[in-house]
């Protein structure tokens, strides 16, 4: 099969190319439609359902009816036709929620902006992929809602957004401006030297960008200063190099008056230090990314009642985090530590889509010391709560909108994979039925 | 840097630790009341597995304690052979030898006892290594099984000179007419070589004998084949002649499905089809028929599942590889995904995953223990909980399967070269901030904190020492670590 379309494209060019390409879609979009049509109630009887980390049915059945969460209970009794799903030892969790991805988008020079270290004017909602099999990765893993993130390539970065990781793409977007993320750290430093031209080396006229953590720190204050200035009706002293643009100001603004949630990313100690620190010189209530170094601080972090969203775990740091050397003192005991000392912890994969995405951050987490409970909470309740759509997703409610997981067994396992998945009351995956059959 | 050397450090005390317990004579040990996972057979929910002399003297669910044993509470733990990573080149120096046909080389001559990598192993549960020279090569050399302890590659050894490597997948700069040239002009030259060898050898012994050549040329090379002893041959041409003869094993490297029949034809055609392990890529799964004709066994590629976008639909598919090769009834093996920053670094979780994606539980399990031990010809020795095995045993917190288990004691041949709790860079990763020693041990009121001093002090004293005073050769690898591939400084290094 896979062969055959092979040899197909070697021969199809130009328009006819084009032609092809166009009925596929078609034929693609009609199918997915007519998946969605399926109105049959469903319901699945398993061996546990999870309503939140606290609350277990077990045995379990549900019912989805046009949708919504019709009933859960322990066993339900049916007379009308609908579609039954048993599956002895299933469980079934709501959707999983990552607060912090990079999915729909690739680190690059088309995809992240380099223009300019302050760009909370920018969505990077205008820059994902919708499409993009990052998302349908996501949703096959049983991660139903992402927040995706700007690429930390800017110190005060775009807005982020809230989607849902399947669906029609005009029910996709959840929150098209969910927070603002600033970084520390050296990856804004590193980034800025994208946009240099081959034969510069170091900062030249043309590229002046941060080059130290005292120049990156010298434009977040630099900015929210002079939005602080304008906020109070009076105008800066000096404008220009290094200061925020026009569009910027209004944004600032908004976050200092708390009405846009601000996220700062920092994985050292000293970067983690610094955005408390700049915290409370502007007044910002703000979450923190990555956190690798957050065991370090978690005294600094409790008295702020700042959240930590973690991750990803790894044994060892590759990428950024490797070439960085801001992930060399991780521990593995750092997730547990945070969760024990009472530090709001939900867990992320960040730019990790596949094999590794939340279910294995979640599992890793239960390997390092959370409990099933803790591990899950980090990755459905917590998340929810930060991203401020506790009434959306998160967790299971007759009367909502079907948004959870089957596994395949207790969910986190090595073994466990998301049998079905439903996002938004759509059945978006459901590997109980083979292909073809 | 510092987290390197670190490391580095680490690396060698574990070793200085788990290694002095080989001056001692391998023990009597009487691993009790665990949960027995023997691969082979049924598994025994509570059993006793005695260990002796370096073999495995009993598995059953009670075993009396003779007299000297030392006898291991197991009690909630789970005893599991020791997993075999059958394909790798880490533990190496560098893989690759740049012309394409060295056939003489052997792994032994670049086996690093000192690297991180089998600290890692050890700690894993991988007790078996097969040590392979790389796929970027023709006919790459010699291979050996090692276990992950030992100061030098002889002390490591488990088994030497098990295969040879061949890739019929181009090496860089090559391509694929090229690379199959390479391996018939290889064959061809042996060939000559031979003959002439074998002429000179019946001739020579007609010389002894006072008589004329009363043969052929042809025939005398027949007879004089005969003749031949492994030790006449030289030693360029050994490896390779007795790959040809059916007496080594090949590993045979098929990136691409299109390679997978160039390979089974080449062994065939050289006879040692029969000794042929293919080491596939991802994407040689579409080749399956051909494989299970061919029916040898196969290692896998690390990347369990094989991406592929239709360029007309954009529709990306996935296939999960090992289920189609366990679909096409082949024995295959696991290999460990470096690439990963996590899970899949294991083996354990790699079967993990297979089991997943609905692979029986047995045949994942095999595939980390029993059939890379047969793919290696060593299928007596190792990769199950058998008498008179070699006692390669781990002993884990839980199943072998389970995401939450950790590797808490290990044996080699019988001798302990892994306990958990002194494990120094696992008690670090676990150690709450600003203490370096771990709480796990204060509990116990160990005193062992010289370790972590050394480590320390070690650290300071190299990052404070004036470069000018630390001997050139240090000099040199502090600007520029190796393996480190940063761009040169421009005008030239001043070297």
């Amino acid at each position: 099969m896979m062969i055959t379309n092979l040899a197909n494209q070697r021969g199809v060019f130009g328009v006819r190319r084009m032609w092809t390409l166009a009925l596929a879609m078609a034929a693609f979009v009609t199918a997915s439609s007519a998946m969605a049509d399926d109105a049959t109630p469903i319901l699945i009887r398993a061996k546990k359902i999870y309503l939140s980390p606290e609350r277990v049915v077990s045995p379990g059945a549900i019912l989805v009816r046009d949708g919504k969460i019709d009933r859960i209970d322990e066993t339900i009794e049916i007379a009308d036709e609908v579609r039954v799903v048993n599956l002895e030892a299933a469980t079934i969790t709501a959707g999983l929620i990552d607060a912090n991805t990079n999915a729909g988008y690739r680190f690059g020079y088309h995809d992240a902006e380099h223009a300019s270290e302050c760009i909370p004017e920018m969505r990077v909602l205008d820059t994902i992929d919708l499409e993009s099999n990052d998302f349908r990765r996501l949703a096959q893993a049983g991660v139903t809602t992402v927040y995706v993130s700007p690429d930390s390539a800017s110190v005060i970065g775009a807005q982020g957004t809230i989607v849902r990781t399947a669906g029609p793409v005009e029910a996709r977007v959840v929150q098209e401006t969910a927070g603002v993320k600033a970084t520390l750290g050296r990856e804004p430093i590193f980034k800025a030297s994208f946009n240099r031209t081959p034969s510069q080396f170091g900062t030249s006229f043309l590229t002046r960008r941060p080059t130290t953590r005292m120049g990156l720190v010298w434009v977040f204050r630099k900015s929210f200063h002079d939005a602080q200035t304008f906020a109070r009706g009076e105008t800066p002293g000096t404008r220009g190099e290094g200061s925020p643009s026009d569009a910027a100001i209004p944004n600032l603004i908004r976050i200092l008056n708390n009405e846009i949630p601000f996220r700062i990313q920092a994985r050292s100690q000293l970067d983690i230090l610094t955005a408390i620190r700049l915290s409370h010189e502007f007044n910002l209530k703000f979450v923190l990314e990555e956190g690798t170094d957050a065991y370090r601080c978690i005294d600094e972090l409790k008295a702020d009642n700042i959240p930590v969203i973690y991750g990803p775990i790894f044994d060892y740091p590759i990428g950024f985090r490797a070439g960085t050397g801001e992930s060399d003192r991780f521990r593995y005991s750092a997730p547990a530590e945070l969760v024990n000392a009472g530090v709001t912890l939900a867990l992320s994969a960040g730019d990790i889509t596949g094999e590794g995405a939340l279910p294995m951050q979640a599992g890793y987490a239960m390997r390092l010391g959370l409990t099933r409970e803790q591990a899950l909470a980090a990755v459905t309740t917590i998340p929810a709560g930060l991203l401020n759509i506790s009434d959306l997703a998160g967790s299971l409610d007759a009367g909502r909108a079907a948004d959870l997981v089957v596994w395949s067994g207790e969910p986190f396992e090595a073994t466990t994979r998301a049998e079905m998945v439903f996002i938004n009351g759509r059945l978006v995956s459901d590997r109980t039925v083979k292909k073809g059959s | 840097m510092r987290w390197r050397r670190a490391r580095f450090v680490a690396a060698l005390f574990s070793l200085a630790i788990m290694t002095t317990s080989r001056a001692a004579l391998a023990q009597t040990i009487l691993l009790q009341g665990g949960k027995v996972i023997p691969v082979v057979g049924e598994t025994i929910e509570k059993g006793d597995v005695l260990i002796k002399n370096g073999f495995i003297e009993a598995v059953a669910e009670k075993v009396d304690a003779p007299f000297d044993a030392t006898v291991v509470d197991c009690t909630d733990k789970v005893i599991f052979p020791g997993m075999i990573d059958v394909h790798t080149w880490r533990g190496m120096d560098q893989p690759n030898e740049s012309p394409p046909l060295t056939p003489f080389l052997n792994v032994y001559d670049a086996i690093d006892p000192s690297q991180l990598f089998f600290e890692d192993s050890l700690r894993d549960g991988v007790l078996s290594i097969h040590i392979t020279p790389g796929d970027d090569t023709v006919i790459g050399g010699m291979s050996r099984v090692v276990h992950p302890i030992g100061l030098t590659p002889a002390e490591m050894t488990t088994a030497p000179d098990i295969a040879l490597k061949l890739s019929v997948t181009p090496k860089n700069g090559f391509d694929r007419m090229r690379q199959m040239a390479t391996f018939r002009e290889a064959f061809r030259k042996l060939d000559e070589d031979m003959k002439a060898l074998a002429e000179k050898a019946y001739e020579d012994k007609l010389r002894k004998e006072d008589k004329d050549l009363d043969v052929t040329p042809e025939e005398a090379q027949k007879r004089g084949l005969e003749l031949l002893k492994p030790e006449d041959t030289p030693e360029k041409d050994r490896n390779l002649l007795m790959l040809t003869q059916g007496r080594l094993r090949a590993f045979v490297h098929c990136d691409k499905a299109m390679d997978v029949a160039a390979g089974i034809r080449l062994a065939k055609e050289h006879g040692f089809f029969d000794q042929t392990v293919f080491v596939l890529g991802t994407e040689a799964f579409k080749a399956a028929d051909a494989l299970k004709a061919a029916g040898r066994p196969v290692v896998l590629s690390a990347e369990l599942v094989h991406n592929e976008t239709n360029s007309l639909t954009g529709e990306e598919s996935e296939t999960f590889v090992p289920k189609v090769i366990d679909d096409a009834g082949l024995h295959f093996a696991l290999l460990r995904n470096w690439g990963s920053a996590m899970g899949e670094r294991y083996l354990w979780y790699q079967a993990a995953r297979c089991v997943r994606e609905g692979v029986s539980r047995d045949h994942a399990l095999k595939a980390i223990t029993l059939w890379p031990a047969e793919m290696v010809g060593l299928g007596h020795r190792l990769g199950s909980l058998e008498i008179g095995k070699d006692a390669n045993v781990v002993v884990l917190t839980g199943d072998p399967l389970d995401l939450q288990s950790w590797v808490e004691k290990a044996y080699v041949q019988g001798i302990q070269v892994y306990e958990q709790t002194e494990d120094i860079r696992l008690k670090r990763l676990f150690a709450a901030p600003g203490d370096e020693q771990g709480p796990s041990t204060r509990a116990e009121g160990e005193a062992t904190t010289e370790d972590n001093h050394e480590i320390h002090k070690n650290e300071y004293k190299d990052k404070d020492a004036n470069p000018d005073e630390r001997p050139k050769r240090e000099r040199r690898e502090g600007r520029r670590p190796r393996g480190d591939r940063r761009r040169r400084p421009r005008g030239g290094d001043p070297e």
